[in-house]
């Protein structure tokens, strides 16, 4: 069986770029106020995350 | 000795196939990424439509928290085979643009350039004012404004917002400028994230409250000189 390799970096920022998105609608919408001053922070941290966890792939043992 | 009728001998034997080894999906003739272009362009081209029609407000503020949303989602589905640089390109500069206009609370869609507004009566005004990047002169010299208080709101995200009143009413000035200059009836403040309320002629029956801002550069509230 062909076993998919996920590329975890882009797993973590395709994530990460939801969150931030679903984060700023909501704000619009009003539904919850969120601090745009955050963001770079919680930015970097996702990028960190990213490179830490870039050099390996879902299917390893 | 050759049985197959339709072969010759010499011709090449057709391939075979390891069936131990599976074969990978089949890949899309069309990349997430340009899918996601021509579903953003037409998201966009119909949000622009319905605003031009008058069917909804400013859609952008809302429109690129979606985008950025897609984006994710396109990185995701890409995420099977590898990392789509572009489009991490693409969701980092959405998110910057997002957290500029939010901290600066610049306002999205309000067009650039440079406007001049000169209302000669209560009908002519016409709050909101908006604009995004540019210089903008509203005067409100001429204006005859009526009895009781009238609410104008001026916004201005990058630039140069001048903003003049008559002399003989009631002026409220609720002021805010993320980064630049405030100069409010020659009461001047430098910096970031400045604010404030100025107020003059309080028992003038006829009342002007203007709710200024500007994201980044120089608000200017003034008499008529």
């Amino acid at each position: 069986m062909y076993a998919e390799r996920w590329n975890l970096t882009a797993v973590i920022l395709g994530l990460l770029f939801i969150v931030i998105g679903a984060l700023f609608l909501l704000d619009e919408f009003d539904v919850l106020t969120f601090d745009a001053y955050y963001m770079i922070p919680l930015l970097v941290i996702g990028a960190g995350v990213a490179v830490l966890f870039g050099g390996r792939r879902s299917d390893e043992p | 000795m050759n049985m197959d009728p339709g072969r010759f001998e010499g011709d090449t034997p057709p391939p075979t196939y390891d069936q131990s080894q599976p074969a990978r999906p089949p890949q899309s003739g069309i990349s997430t990424g340009t899918l996601l272009l021509g579903g953003v362009l037409i998201v966009v081209g119909v949000l622009w439509l319905l605003q031009r029609a008058d069917v909804i407000a400013s859609p952008w503020r809302a429109a690129l928290p979606g985008v950025l949303i897609a984006v994710g989602v396109a990185i995701l589905i890409e995420a099977r085979r590898r990392l789509d640089g572009g489009l991490v390109t693409i969701g980092v500069l959405l998110t910057l643009v997002l957290s500029i206009s939010s901290i600066a609370d610049i306002p999205i869609g309000g067009g650039v350039g440079d406007r001049d507004h000169r209302p000669t009566s209560i009908a002519e005004v016409n709050s909101p004012y908006k604009l995004t990047v540019g210089e903008q002169i509203i005067d409100f010299s001429a204006v005859d404004f009526p009895e009781g208080e009238t609410v104008i709101d001026a916004k201005l995200g990058v630039g140069d917002l001048t903003i003049i009143v008559p002399r003989d009413i009631g002026v409220t000035i609720d002021w805010r400028v993320g980064v630049g200059e405030a100069d409010i009836f020659d009461q001047e403040q430098s910096g970031v994230g400045n604010d404030g309320i100025v107020k003059r002629n309080e028992g003038n029956s006829r009342q002007l409250r203007i709710n200024a801002s500007v994201g980044l550069g120089q608000l200017e509230v003034r008499d008529v000189r």
